[in-house]
């Protein structure tokens, strides 16, 4: 019993006059008690035991913002943690591109440079493989990565079809084909010089035909 | 009323973290990346195909007004329509770009190049194969002007 019950009961008692005479006396013996101690041996109690409950409340809550931080530091360094956490935060521009993404079921991006010899040696294959799969749904891009201006060029093309990603991971890199989903923005074969036309003939047709199914990085295709 | 208050306090400080976490995160959205690939605001089309007389004479001046705005955020892309597997190419580029709509309404006459407001998604200006390297400066850096952001 603390300081405000023993008061509410006193008054109670004391305008209902139905206290007996012993029950009063007890309860003014009670109210006589220092207060303080009263107080402090109640709330000890009560302190040690609550105590032990916010010991885990805060290690809950330390464990909360331990995870929202490594979520926000995954987020920040562009991996998705959550799929949809960047569409559901909503600060993304909005998607002007069509729902459609034309019929183009993938894309191969060819990164080359004219100082690069990989890109020398791969230029024929690229397009003998472009004439290959003239007839297949592939859109064949070719970024020049020579200097900064065709660079900006890629850039801006990359970007203008949604798959900057693609472009800030391998925009540095040239003498290699990519070929990506554009629905779902993710590289699914990355070609070299160390392949050869029958592979990266394979290599496009699983793309085409077979593509592998993958954890979609940004949602479902629209 | 011990217990009350540390019950009170803890979860105002849990919504407190989590408030300034959301905010956190929601502002670091927002706050543009430096090595984020720029948006080009403009895109200039040309159409073009090998058969077609003012696309020759226009081949040049476009590389030209390429060089000369490098600095500018253009994006200059070229749709071929020289023959069917060009014109499949073509059509899946500007399907990717957004520009079918563009593409259905402006039909494919070859030999010019439209300048396409990207936040807009119009064309606000054409340029022929009869304009000089001059003109078509000042045409773009009208569009330019009037492109959003």
């Amino acid at each position: 019993m603390n300081q405000r019950d023993l008061k509410r009961s006193l008054s109670d008692h004391y305008s209902a006059k139905t206290l007996p005479a012993h029950r009063t006396a007890q309860l003014r013996d009670l109210a006589k008690q220092s207060p303080q101690r009263h107080r402090v041996k109640g709330a000890r109690s009560e302190l040690s035991q609550w105590f032990r409950w916010r010991i885990s409340a805060l290690s809950a809550a330390a464990t909360l913002a331990l995870t929202l931080a490594g979520v926000y530091v995954l987020e920040l360094n562009g991996r998705p943690f959550f799929p949809n956490l960047q569409r559901l935060v909503g600060s993304q521009p909005a998607d002007i591109r069509p729902a459609a993404f034309g019929s183009a079921e993938v894309v191969a991006v060819r990164l080359y440079a004219d100082w690069c010899k990989p890109s020398h040696v791969m230029q024929p294959r690229c397009s003998e493989l472009k004439r290959t799969f003239a007839t297949e749904d592939v859109l064949f891009i070719d970024l020049d990565v020579t200097d900064q201006n065709t660079r900006k060029q890629g850039e801006y093309l990359m970007s203008a079809l949604g798959l900057e990603d693609i472009w800030t991971e391998h925009g540095s890199i040239s003498g290699e084909m990519l070929i990506v989903d554009p629905k779902r923005k993710v590289v699914l074969a990355t070609l070299t010089q160390e392949h050869d036309v029958p592979s990266m003939t394979s290599a496009l047709n699983e793309a085409l035909f077979n593509p592998p199914k993958l954890f979609s990085q940004q949602g479902e295709p629209k | 009323m011990n217990v009350q208050r540390t019950v009170l306090k803890t979860v105002l400080a849990l919504c407190l973290i989590s408030t300034l976490v959301g905010v956190g995160m929601v502002s670091a959205k927002q706050m543009p990346k430096a090595d984020r690939p720029a948006q080009p605001r403009v895109i200039a089309v040309r159409y073009h195909a090998d058969w077609c007389n003012p696309c020759r004479t226009l081949a040049p001046s476009f590389d030209k007004l390429q060089a000369a705005v490098r600095d500018e955020p253009v994006l200059f892309v070229t749709l071929d329509f020289t023959d069917d597997k060009s014109k499949k190419q073509a059509e899946y580029l500007a399907a990717v770009l957004n520009l079918d709509k563009i593409w259905q309404s402006n039909g494919m006459e070859t030999g010019r190049v439209l300048l396409i407001d990207r936040a807009q998604n119009q064309v606000v200006e054409t340029l022929l194969s009869t304009d000089n390297l001059k003109q078509m400066q000042a045409k773009l850096k009208g569009v330019l002007d009037i492109a959003s952001e």
